[in-house]
């Protein structure tokens, strides 16, 4: 069910908050979307005095399992973190102060992009049990998509709302930089992390968005809510370095199909070429810095061990599985003496560029639109390679790496398996996003 | 190209202990990848200036007391790591 029909049983009386969320939480999770299903939070708190206004409090949810629920095991997928217990709640879901259905699955420290690096388990694509998720909230979007959740909430580094989202056939905003605070939200690379929703329909992630859009002390880099004047007709540019003979030509035409009628037309972003390779830098070095933190003192997995050296040396292979390893250990190269200015440094400067190249266009148009992922969901197994794994971040890390809004929407299917499209706009411009995501979504239902 | 020296040096400094095994697989893994990041050669960047993720907003700092403290005076309670 979407928010909205929620809403209106709730009106009608067809159901209580209490039964709705019984009728949530008794569903059988056959994709492996949970890592923990917390059935007693969720009584207590459909329990609770609602107030009439505030209609997500009586919604439930999901959450990714990176953001922190207070008493809740917050894991990251991590053995680091297998049993650490959360000790407050991250700004967004106090603000949501919903029906809190269970933390949902996600690549280990959210670093991946089909939940294979998971410590607990792989989920499943529910349009076909044999193919992933998409990641890293792999989890958030297969609950909503198989309805185990009417909506979830995921973040997003380098495309990690945004891929699953096409991956599964939901729809999964990533908002303005600085648009929504992270507090609470497990780091892993700083200066490109965002929270945001997953939902069934465009209006659900507005009304999500609308709730957790909030400037927060406690982020400083969590900004007041600007709002863009709503407009009536829109300029979008298709750029050519995301339509280009590599994607699958199905996802091409059903991109093509949803935007007829549309005023386009075809602009170019130059530095696209290099933005996959600038994210992997910066991301990296960030979570070298931010993954620190996991050395077994404070809390998380200990090893047992002589002196201290080895206690961190130990404490931490054992914690992080090879996906983290490599990064942390790539972030630490591109940081370190003799390399900082070939690649941490020119990584920067290339971010720039990417971002210059973003803001020539917005002089000129509303929007952009591309395919949020070259393909389709690919096999659980299939990429064995982490380049080949990273490359399936190739349409959605600029947008990270320029700190814009940008929404994946599904538009169709090729093989039964969904197909998303994505929409960057301006900073800020969420409002204007989700007007024109609704139109397109309208169109693609009939 | 980089070598299984340099590998096992960096898994040092990232403070992760590997195996022989493992330094091997990353070698071939880092060479991989530090090979696709240098197209990031090719690109003419010119600025320096710096990008606009930058925090200039910084508030200013107070005391808040944290709220479930375990610990003697100054010092946090943590387990002991090692004996004399």
């Amino acid at each position: 069910m979407t928010i909205r029909e929620i809403e209106q049983g709730l009106k009608n009386k067809k159901f209580s908050v209490l039964e709705i969320a019984k009728f949530y939480l008794n569903k059988k999770d056959k994709v492996n979307a949970f890592i923990t299903r917390t059935k007693e939070l969720a009584i207590l708190q459909a329990k609770k005095k609602k107030d009439n206004n505030d209609l997500l409090s009586k919604i439930p949810y999901a959450v990714k399992d990176n953001i922190m629920v207070k008493g809740v095991k917050t894991t990251c997928a991590s053995k680091a973190l297998k049993d650490y217990r959360a000790l407050y709640s991250a700004t967004c879901v106090e603000r949501i102060n919903g029906i809190v259905l269970g933390k949902t699955n996600l690549d280990e420290f959210a670093m991946g992009s089909s939940t294979e690096t998971s410590f607990f388990h792989t989920t499943k694509n529910p349009h076909d049990f044999k193919r992933v998720p998409g990641g890293s909230s792999g989890g958030s979007a297969a609950a909503v998509a198989a309805d185990l959740a009417p909506y979830a909430i995921g973040s997003d580094t380098g495309g990690s709302i945004r891929l699953p989202a096409s991956f599964c056939g939901v729809v999964g905003l990533k908002p303005t930089y600085g648009a929504v605070s992270r507090y609470g939200l497990v780091a892993f690379a700083s200066s490109l992390d965002q929270i945001g929703p997953l939902t069934k329909t465009v209006e659900d992630a507005e009304f999500v968005f609308n709730k957790i859009a909030h400037k927060d002390k406690k982020d400083l880099t969590s900004l007041d809510r600007k709002f863009i004047k709503k407009k009536k007709t829109f300029k979008i540019g298709l750029p050519k370095e995301y339509f280009i003979s590599g994607i699958d030509p199905e996802v091409k035409k059903a991109i093509e199909k949803a935007i007829q009628g549309l005023k386009t037309e075809k602009i170019s972003l130059p530095n696209t070429k290099y933005a996959l390779a600038s994210y992997y830098i910066i991301s990296t070095a960030e979570a070298s810095a931010n993954l620190a933190r996991f050395d077994g003192i404070r809390y998380g997995n200990k090893a047992k061990a002589k002196d201290l050296l080895s206690f961190y040396l130990k404490t931490r292979a054992e914690s992080f599985g090879q996906e983290v390893k490599r990064r942390i250990m790539l972030g630490t190269f591109s940081l370190s003496s003799g390399y900082y200015d070939a690649y941490y440094n020119k990584a920067q400067k290339v971010r720039e560029l990417i971002t210059e190249d973003f803001k020539k266009v917005f002089q000129k148009f509303d929007f952009i639109i591309t395919p949020t992922s070259p393909s389709v969901a690919f096999k659980i197994g299939e990429k064995k390679d982490p380049i080949s794994m990273y490359l399936s971040d190739i349409f959605t890390v600029s947008v990270n790496l320029a700190g814009l809004p940008a929404i994946s929407i599904p538009v169709g299917k090729s093989n039964n398996l969904p197909i998303g499209l994505q929409i960057i706009g301006k900073p800020f411009d969420e409002e204007n996003i989700f007007q024109l995501a609704k139109l397109i979504e309208k169109k693609c239902q009939r | 190209m980089i070598s299984k020296k340099q590998v096992i040096h960096i898994a040092n400094l990232s403070r992760i202990e590997i195996s022989d095994k493992e330094a091997e697989r990353f070698q071939k893994d880092f060479s991989d990848i530090l090979n696709y990041f240098d197209l990031l050669k090719k690109a003419k960047t010119f600025s320096n200036k710096k990008n606009d993720f930058c925090i200039t907003n910084f508030r200013k700092d107070e005391i808040v007391k944290f709220p479930d403290f375990d610990g003697k005076g100054k010092y946090i309670k943590v387990q002991k790591i090692y004996d004399n």
